[in-house]
């Protein structure tokens, strides 16, 4: 068998240039799966419990039996509130076309079973409805002209993915399309799309109160949609997250809000930037010299701790590859080696500027079928951001970063650089494995021998 | 309403039961699915894959929205050519989800042209993820055994004294449960056993003439058992003992089949004293249920045992256990529930005790990956022989 297939970052970069197509990509070939939720790249974020965010809104999904999983197993598990509710389609159902009167009966009987009143629901659809182009927006007005509450609808289906129609859009767009007017507007709120709670909302916070910002919110802040409405009074979207953009471009043409990208990278400049063109929409000028400096203190300490460490990026993060690669090498680490999920087009500039900087990072496709055998060794990279866990050898020699999540402030570069200190501080240690009670079951061979 | 649920979860679909089937064999699992079936059966319904420690031959096609208006046929051949570049097999099986059932592509068609491309032995099944894991299941296992019977010797035999038939993790099966019927038929006299659902899947199914005794677990075990009764006068027993009261009179079974003596009729001790449980429900699928339930009745003695079968399907000339009930809404369970219950007890999934807790002054959890997948798998008590005495007495405890 063939050796896992890579290229060099030049290489790459050069394919994207002259618009050919890269082989190893995601759709080029059969893919396997290595990127498992909630640790694949999307932070978690999925249409089956993204609406469970307010309290008075449930979500209804639309689907064949099999896709219903993906609720039992996320929308509902742990989380279930009793708001995620599963209508399942039949083959009758999918040939006659019924899913216009299974969902209105399904609507008044989820009114009816929800003791505490409902303001809106979110129906999923998956990719069959996609495919058949099941008109759910003719279906969703139907919803709110005969039972008077908001509905909005996405979609969980991969068969849509680079469409206008994909869930990453989709689903920030249809929970967002929920808010009404509220009639006024809050100088001092403003608000940050993309997130439904955020962290980050608190050094935004600090760091916009001395130019008249009360408050920065996130949708899931509210306790109700009626509540949530606020949200198209503010003086500013911030925008987290490519997911967002259309509904930040909507709400700006319906309600006149202005608003500013951020970039998710944790990358200080970048950050800096950011806060300059927040300053420049809020007529002011954000002081953000203090953290600046302290982040870049704190770059500067960890850097004795990277020597000799080279580094790898893969797709588990919520932060892109090839930003994170970025932003990393601006940090001062070494990174030698990407594994790329999904190249496009738009990855371009900073396929450009690695390129620039390290013209030999090897760049696999981590759901490429050469990879079914590979795994990676301390020769190739000694530290793992976000590789995909099949790669990466439990006998400890490769050391794993933690998550990068949605960056876009100095905290959550300071939290992070903490948190990779203590990684690299503590002794490597093989991967630990569980204790297993003699009473349940072992589902693999080696689990069994274990317990012997 | 019906096909409504607000608890009653999604339960494993047919392509997730092929999955479950072909996870350890040197086959190549190709999906035509846009991702999202190949790797919720995996990551949702698959415990051995669970943190990666095995890796199956498993992929997806990726298809995408321009590739169902343009033709998916040419795009499973293409990719299929790459994939064998890279990862070799002894068969291969195109799984079908939503996407291409919806599209209608016919899978039969697509594995004879990509066999001729590539001379491997395929296979292609129209699964849809409409219909639940062991009809999945059962087209499987009769499309390798039609294969095997029509081109015999395309799969070397495994020959071995007995076979377990359809003893997937899918049905609970796990490793030491595997271990343990194992050695209790060679204890029996069994020479070797096979397990299907285990690696050398197809080799062990090339062996089946030479099977002394198969012994069916599920729902597709148990056509496959008939077929090779019909087929090759083979005996088979259903299910496996509960508690060793149960696995005495099984062994006394497996030991006269094995010799081709008759098959005697289990006998019971009497009661030493009333169980102190007169109704207990149990919710699952009809074999887990039925063993766990002949113990309650047979050997612990409750006077009702009710059987709730998340995964009803038509077998033709089996005749289901007394209190065996289908269960397929999530209202009409509650109603039977409202109308039968309170029950002493119910042993069921966790994920329905939030809609039967109140019918019952005792929930005892028994999980089942078809039902809850991977939110409790690792939660999952043994019940094989000497084991289930000790699930039983959580049972009992209900009494107190």
């Amino acid at each position: 068998m063939n050796q896992p297939y890579s290229l060099t970052i030049r290489q790459l970069r050069d394919l994207l240039e002259k618009r050919q197509t890269i082989p190893g990509n995601l759709y080029e070939n059969a893919e396997r799966k290595v990127l498992c939720y909630p640790d694949d790249g999307d932070g978690g974020l999925i249409p089956t419990t993204t609406p469970l965010c307010i309290s008075n809104l449930a979500t209804l999904m639309v689907s064949p039996m099999g896709c219903g999983i993906h609720l039992t197993e996320t929308g509902r598990g742990p989380l279930d509130v009793g708001r995620a509710w599963l209508l399942r389609l039949q083959e009758r159902d999918i040939v006659l076309g019924r899913q216009r009167p299974l969902v209105l009966e399904a609507v008044e009987t989820i009114l009816a079973q929800t003791f505490s009143p409902l303001e809106g629901l979110l129906i999923s659809a998956t990719c069959l409805d996609g495919l058949l182009a099941t008109d759910y927006d003719a279906l969703c007005r139907e919803i709110q002209r005969r039972f008077s509450i908001r509905c909005a609808f996405d979609y969980m289906g991969p068969l849509l993915k680079g469409s206008p129609r994909q869930a990453e859009t989709k689903m920030i767009s249809a929970c967002y399309g929920l808010l009404r007017p509220c009639g006024s507007t809050d100088p001092g709120l403003v608000n940050l799309l993309g997130p439904l709670r955020s962290s980050q909302a608190a050094e935004l916070n600090t760091l916009l109160a001395p130019l008249g910002v009360r408050q920065v919110c996130c949708l899931a802040d509210f306790s109700s949609l009626s509540a949530a409405d606020a949200m198209t009074g503010a003086r500013l979207n911030l925008v987290l997250g490519g997911g967002a953009l259309w509904s930040a471009r909507e709400m700006q043409r319906k309600w006149g809000i202005p608003y500013v990208s951020l970039s998710d990278a944790y990358d200080p400049a970048a950050i800096a930037a950011h806060y300059r063109e927040i300053g420049l929409a809020l007529c002011g000028t954000v002081d953000d010299r203090f953290l600046r400096h302290q982040v870049a203190q704190r770059a500067a300490c960890l850097a004795s701790q990277l020597e000799g460490q080279s580094c790898a990026v893969g797709g588990k993060n919520d932060v892109p590859c090839f930003s994170a690669a970025y932003t990393l090498l601006e940090l001062g680490f070494s990174v030698t080696t990407l594994f790329a999920h999904h190249v496009t087009g738009a990855d371009l500039p900073l396929v450009r500027a690695l390129a620039d900087r390290v013209p030999h990072m090897r760049v696999y496709f981590d759901s490429h079928p050469s990879l079914y055998r590979y795994q990676a060794t301390p020769e190739e990279f000694t530290l793992s951001f976000g590789v995909p866990d099949p790669f990466i050898p439990l006998d400890g020699s490769i050391r794993r970063a933690p998550i990068l999540r949605s960056g876009a402030t100095y905290g959550a570069v300071l939290g992070y650089l903490d948190e990779l200190e203590q990684v690299l501080r503590a002794p490597a240690v093989p991967g630990l494995l569980p204790e297993l009670s003699p009473f349940r079951r072992v589902w693999n061979e080696a689990g069994c021998e274990r317990r012997i | 309403m019906k096909q409504l649920y607000r608890v009653f979860p999604a339960l494993a679909p047919d392509y997730a039961g092929v999955s479950s089937l072909l996870f350890e064999e040197e086959a190549l699992t190709v999906f035509v699915d846009p991702h999202g079936c190949n790797g919720q059966s995996l990551y949702y319904m698959e415990p051995r894959y669970d943190a990666f420690r095995q890796m199956p031959r498993s992929f997806s096609c990726g298809i995408r929205e321009k590739d169902a208006v343009f033709g998916v046929d040419d795009l499973v051949r293409r990719k299929v050519r790459g994939l064998l570049e890279y990862v070799d097999g002894a068969y291969l099986v195109l799984v079908g989800t939503p996407v291409p059932a919806a599209l209608g592509l016919d899978f039969s068609s697509l594995a004879r042209q990509i066999q001729r491309d590539t001379g491997i032995p395929t296979f292609g099944l129209a699964t849809n993820g409409l219909s639940t894991y062991d009809r999945g299941q059962s087209l499987l296992l009769h499309a390798l055994m039609d294969r095997i019977e029509q081109e015999p010797g395309v799969f070397p035999p495994l020959r071995c004294d007995v076979h377990l038939l359809g003893a997937t993790t899918l049905d609970g099966w796990d490793s030491t449960a595997i271990r343990d019927y194992t050695a209790l038929l060679q204890d029996c006299g069994a020479r070797s056993v096979a397990c299907w659902g285990r690696p050398d899947l197809v080799h062990a199914m090339a062996g089946a003439p030479w099977s002394r005794l198969n012994i069916a677990v599920s729902s597709a075990g148990y056509e496959m058992a008939k077929r090779l009764q019909q087929t090759y006068g083979t005996p088979f027993l259903t299910g496996y003992p509960v508690g060793t009261a149960m696995e005495a009179r099984f062994r006394a079974q497996v030991r006269a089949a094995l010799a081709g003596e008759p098959i005697p009729e289990p006998t019971f001790a009497p009661p030493e004293s009333s169980s102190p449980l007169r109704r207990v429900l149990l919710l699952g699928d009809r074999w887990n249920n039925e063993a766990l339930g002949r113990c309650l009745t047979d050997d612990y003695h409750v006077p009702e045992v009710q059987m709730g079968d998340c995964f009803p399907c038509e077998i033709p000339h089996y005749s289901p256990a007394p209190g065996y009930f289908p269960v397929q809404e999530e209202d009409e369970l509650i109603a039977r529930c409202r109308e039968q219950g309170p029950y002493d007890c119910i042993v069921g999934d966790p994920l329905f005790r939030p809609l039967l807790g109140r019918y019952t002054r005792h929930y005892v959890p028994n999980p089942h990956p078809a039902i809850s997948g991977r939110l409790y798998w690792q939660e999952m008590d043994r019940l094989f022989g000497p084991w289930g005495d000790r699930f039983v007495s959580h049972i009992l405890a209900a009494a107190d």
